[in-house]
């Protein structure tokens, strides 16, 4: 599945960006990459499960409407499972559900920004999640 | 004689029928070649549209893959749109280029908008919105929101005060959703001057504001340039975005003299989960108008439960509204308050006890009441909803 596919050189854990969204997840993709680590990309909510179970990733940035499982459930799920307490995410929600920060921190992410996203600043929050190890 | 006439009828017979089998023959000829020709024709039309979806559907996909990770990388965006441009053609080149300006801000939205700018999109959809055809300026004020860029803006504004009254409307929602402080500001006197003639498109704009502008909104509102209905749909939308710069301004209308204001209002504060505006929403307990105390009931849910808000709470089991009553006891209920609810369920009141009953199935934890409910069962063998609840609790205990 290409959606799968390393798009960066593998060096140290992954960053797996979950979005359904190809435009997006492909600039992010990209954006990423200036990290260093390898960046994997799953399409929905069930893909993002079991890339995270397969790759252990060190960073998720999930987006919460998303194909078969919302960015939501994939979050509860994890930490419900409670596989991997280093698990960074980072979530992106669409403005009219900004209001629901707390309903999304309580979910277990890390951090959290409103789309329409400057993909600058989503590198500037993965590069503080990273760093703050 | 006789013999001649009956062979002269039977030729002329038979020669008629002829000339109608045939004409029969013919007419169904025709229609089977019709019905035939246009279920080719449709079949056709089906297989080329269905292939012409396809062939778009590849190639907006090749041109996602050229441009969305050039876009992130500086210098190679213009060499990705051009390569686009020429392989799939201007127009699906620029569509991928809006939707992607649609989804990002900050610089890459920038260069976005410059490369719509340059391959001519901007300048072909400020020409549409010129077009005298009102669906084609539907069009263009869809389509121009995404783009960015000063051209794109002045010719939303204008579409602002386009003579058709929907081109208006999809030209405030698109300036909207581009975010873009001097097309909201646009947008919003626009909305006011045409506040008269709106209907159900108001709460759609009201809700959008709050998402995009909230500040926006609450200034509306604290301006005094809305009123009436219009401050109470503006209020809703402020507490669906949780707007907490907004309290002052709902505090100061609880007392107003109109009581679906007031109504809104403790809504409003009932979402904002705010320990501070317990107090002032436990006071709408004792409002004269139902629908309020009903609100305010419900709002404390949000709000928390302290030893006042549960006294006020328990005289509201006894509310003359089934509303308040039903609110109250859920309320009680949420937040463990519990010997209340076995108080009413136990008292002479059937319909405070009939709500407290039913808000007791829905608590989370009926141990700390078993011991009463158990007693309170014994009494009353045949009251269903008593029954389930032991049952509910021998259950549990198991």
């Amino acid at each position: 599945m290409e959606g799968e596919r390393p798009i960066g050189e593998p060096k140290g854990r992954p960053i797996l960006i979950a979005d359904d969204d190809p435009l997006i997840s492909r600039l992010l993709a990209t954006v990423l990459k200036r990290l260093g680590r390898p960046v994997l990309v799953a399409p929905d909510g069930d893909a993002a499960l079991r890339i995270v179970r397969e790759a252990r990733p060190e960073l998720l940035i999930l987006d919460v409407h998303m194909p078969k499982r919302t960015g939501i459930e994939v979050l509860r799920t994890l930490r419900k499972e409670d596989a991997d307490p280093g698990l960074r995410v980072l979530v992106l929600t669409t403005l009219a559900q900004a209001d629901s920060e707390a309903r999304i921190r309580e979910a277990g992410a890390d951090d959290f920004l409103a789309k329409p996203v400057d993909p600058e600043v989503v590198l500037e929050h993965a590069a503080g999640l990273l760093g703050g190890r | 004689m006789t013999t001649g006439l009956l062979e002269a009828w039977f030729r002329d017979f038979t020669s008629r029928q002829g000339a109608l089998i045939a004409w029969v023959s013919v007419l169904v000829v025709t229609l089977f070649v019709l019905v035939s020709a246009t279920m080719a024709t449709l079949i056709g039309h089906h297989v080329w549209t269905h292939a012409q979806r396809l062939r778009r559907r590849a190639a907006r996909d090749q041109i996602v893959a050229l441009i969305a990770s050039a876009a992130a990388e500086p210098g190679q965006l213009a060499p990705a749109v051009a390569t686009a441009r020429r392989r799939f053609g201007v127009r699906a080149t620029g569509a991928v280029l809006r939707e992607l300006r649609q989804r990002v801000r900050g610089e890459v939205g920038e260069s976005l908008t410059r490369e719509l700018e340059r391959i001519g999109e901007v300048a072909r959809l400020v020409k549409q919105a010129g077009s005298r055809r009102t669906w084609r300026r539907i069009g263009a004020a869809n389509r121009l929101g995404d783009c960015g860029g000063p051209r794109a803006a002045e010719a939303l504004s204008r579409l602002m005060q386009d003579q058709d009254l929907d081109v208006r409307e999809v030209a405030r929602e698109a300036a909207l959703l581009s975010g873009e402080a001097p097309l909201v500001e646009a947008a919003v006197e626009s909305f006011l001057l045409d506040l008269p003639r709106l209907g159900a498109g108001r709460v759609g704009f009201y809700a959008r504001l709050a998402t995009v502008a909230p500040e926006q909104l609450r200034l509306l509102v604290a301006n005094g340039r809305i009123a009436g209905p219009e401050e109470k749909l503006a209020i809703e939308a402020l507490g669906h975005v949780r707007h907490a710069a907004a309290v002052p301004l709902a505090e100061e209308r609880l007392s107003s003299p109109d009581p679906e204001l007031r109504a809104t209002v403790v809504r409003f504060l009932g979402r904002l989960e705010s320990d501070r505006l317990r107090a002032a929403v436990r006071e709408r307990l004792f409002d004269p108008a139902w629908f309020v105390r009903a609100a305010a009931s419900r709002a404390l849910e949000t709000l928390g439960v302290g030893p006042e808000e549960e006294r006020a709470l328990g005289a509201a089991l006894r509310d003359a509204a089934w509303w308040v009553r039903a609110n109250a006891a859920r309320t009680l209920a949420q937040h463990g308050r519990l010997e209340l609810l076995l108080d009413a369920a136990s008292g002479a009141d059937a319909f405070a006890s009939d709500v407290s009953l039913g808000a007791l199935a829905g608590a989370r934890d009926l141990r700390p009441a078993e011991a009463r409910l158990r007693a309170l069962a014994e009494q009353r063998p045949d009251d269903a909803v008593l029954q389930s609840l032991v049952q509910r609790l021998t259950r549990e205990a198991t």
